[in-house]
């Protein structure tokens, strides 16, 4: 498949031409088997690349002047050395990190004392995620479409059978009105 | 400015879609309007999190799109060997391959693989159109009413419905047998319902997917409900101080033994580093969506006889209602509405997709796990094995 292609589909929505990019996998897991890392890292590596990919196209910022497997490899090898330069770090202080990041147990000898409640605690993921959550699925499904695929409105109205971008742009003024009437703003607001 | 303008505003500014000189305008306005401002903060906040739902939901599909490469991958390989979509020189299930190595053998094989496939094809379709034929008259006559469909009804073309799903593109034909025998579909009578009869509620079930995970751990077993599509790649199990932890994708979760259904609860942000293999396997079940928990719908679902396999959504008593016909006799139907808007019959093993656009008996289409992922959340659940590793 073209790349000039596979990015016009992206951009009209056709999401599914992602499964094209893994054609590009073996080349990233070579290079990363070669330098230390394992299958499962570069695939790892791999999916976060397509997503810093997607996004580019998504907001229009993907420059046309490498080929996508060229941009592909070079995110990958960026993150796999900033990743080998966090163990290397990790390792040196390795004594002292406890598997709870930025918490320390003082209790090395027994089990990691996490109580059931501390487990339940609303926290900022929580809170919102189930807040969208409990947005019915079409509206769910257009803030996605139009926040984070940022699909233009034209497109969103085709998809989801409104008349005209206006009535499309007016539904998702609705389900953000929605999503705003479920939280707290104060609680939102005291997030980082 | 009213409320309607300022959130007009608020969206219009958030989403990058205004122009420099209105940009100016709302921020003085911003700045000098401490409720807009308000707004705008919370808006931002609420924007952001849709971004961070949208990645991990997006992280989830890209699992998809990664299992359908590699189902794709291994199709290709039994297909014409090394596979690459880059350089189109031989064309078939609307993907194109290349052949690497010296042109000159493998497209001689390759030609000689197509020749026999088309001499098979033509030797099957006139083995077989005599026999279909003469199916295509019906034999049971002592149904109410008989319906005859429009060949052009796009309900009953499958070649539309793909074509639709593809966006518009013409699906190219798999199989010279596939297209006679869907030809002889189209030009056979559907047949009306008869002595119709409600289906018990129990059997009529609202699910989710995918579920917040669950699981049980028993004998060593660990079942996963919630999401049958996981893929195995992405679990892995790690022994913490004797503790069994699993991680699926970028979460943690402590699995301790137990025969009850628990709720798989994220632990938070862990760093794991140096983890070494232990001489432990754990095998683990990924339950299939028949499994997992699910609520009474209230769909009505009514069945009736018929000789040939159909379904129609109707109104009935008010009511937008399923009736399924031509069932066969001692499977226990059961229909499942998946997220409140695609619906399935699962009869056994086999499972159905059901369009609730069609208002006109319809034959039923199976539907299966090697070309639908719809298909194989209900089917037989996975089973895989995965190594422990020890970590501090």
């Amino acid at each position: 498949m073209d790349d000039n292609y596979l990015i016009e589909e992206l951009r009209n929505g056709n999401e599914d031409v992602i499964k094209y990019l893994y054609k590009h996998l073996p080349m990233v897991e070579s290079w990363i088997q070669a330098n230390n890392g394992s299958q499962q890292d570069a695939l790892d590596l791999f999916q976060e690349a397509i997503i810093v990919f997607y996004r580019k196209v998504r907001d229009g910022n993907y420059s046309h002047d490498s080929r996508i497997s060229t941009f592909l490899m070079a995110i990958c090898r960026f993150q796999w050395y900033t990743t080998l330069k966090k163990k290397a770090k990790q390792q040196e202080s390795f004594a002292q990190i406890n598997l709870f990041s930025g918490q320390d147990t003082g209790n090395s000898s027994g089990e990691p004392k996490i109580s059931q409640e501390e487990l339940s605690l609303p926290n900022r993921e929580s809170y919102l995620k189930n807040a969208i959550d409990e947005l019915g699925e079409k509206c769910k499904a257009i803030l996605e479409a139009a926040i984070f695929l940022n699909l233009k409105m034209e497109v969103i109205a085709q998809r989801f059978n409104f008349a005209n971008a206006q009535s499309a742009r007016q539904q998702k003024l609705q389900c953000l009105k929605r999503l705003r009437n479920k939280v707290s703003y104060e609680y939102v607001m005291s997030l980082d | 400015m009213d409320q309607e303008s300022i959130q007009d505003n608020i969206d219009r500014y958030l989403s990058g879609e205004m122009n420099l000189d209105e940009r100016r305008e709302f921020e003085l306005e911003v700045s000098q309007t401490p409720e807009i401002q308000r707004l705008l903060d919370f808006n931002r906040k609420l924007y952001k999190e849709i971004e961070v739902w949208g990645n991990q939901k997006l992280r989830k599909r890209l699992d998809d799109y990664y299992s359908a490469y590699l189902e794709e991958s291994d199709f290709d390989n039994d297909q014409v060997g090394q596979a690459d979509v880059d350089d189109p020189k031989v064309t078939t299930l609307n993907k194109t391959y290349r052949l690497s190595g010296p042109p000159w053998w493998r497209l001689g094989i390759a030609a000689g693989i197509t020749g026999l496939l088309v001499v098979c094809m033509i030797f099957f379709i006139r083995q077989h159109q005599k026999v279909e034929l003469t199916e295509e008259t019906p034999t049971e006559t002592q149904v109410d009413s008989l319906e005859e469909i429009n060949p052009g009804d796009s309900l009953d073309d499958p070649s539309k419905d793909k074509q639709e799903k593809n966006g518009g593109q013409p699906e190219p034909q798999q199989s010279v047998p596939g297209t006679t025998k869907e030809k002889m579909i189209r030009s056979q009578p559907v047949y009306a319902f008869s002595n119709i009869k409600r289906l018990p509620k129990s059997s009529v079930r609202a699910v989710n997917y995918p579920q917040q995970l669950q699981y049980t751990f028993k004998n060593g077993m660990l079942i996963l409900y919630g999401d049958p599509l996981i893929p195995p790649l992405r679990l892995k199990l790690f022994r913490q101080k004797g503790r069994l932890l699993l991680q699926f994708a970028d979460d943690f979760f402590f699995i301790d033994p137990t025969e009850t259904v628990r709720p798989l609860n994220p632990l938070g942000l862990l760093s794991v580093s140096d983890s070494q293999p232990l001489d432990e396997s754990i095998r683990i079940r990924l339950a299939n969506l028949q499994e997992s928990k699910f609520t009474q719908s209230d769909l009505e679902v009514w069945i009736g006889t018929s000789p040939q396999q159909i379904y129609s959504f109707e109104e009935k008593n008010g009511k937008n209602a399923l009736i399924l016909g031509g069932l066969p006799e001692g499977e226990n139907p059961l229909v499942y509405v998946v997220n409140g808007q695609t619906f399935f019959l699962v009869l056994g093993a086999s499972v159905f997709e059901l369009d609730n656009a069609v208002n006109q008996p319809t034959i039923l289409r199976q539907i299966n796990g090697a070309s639908s992922a719809n298909a194989r959340i209900f089917e037989d659940s996975k089973e895989f094995e995965r190594k422990v590793y020890k970590i501090q």
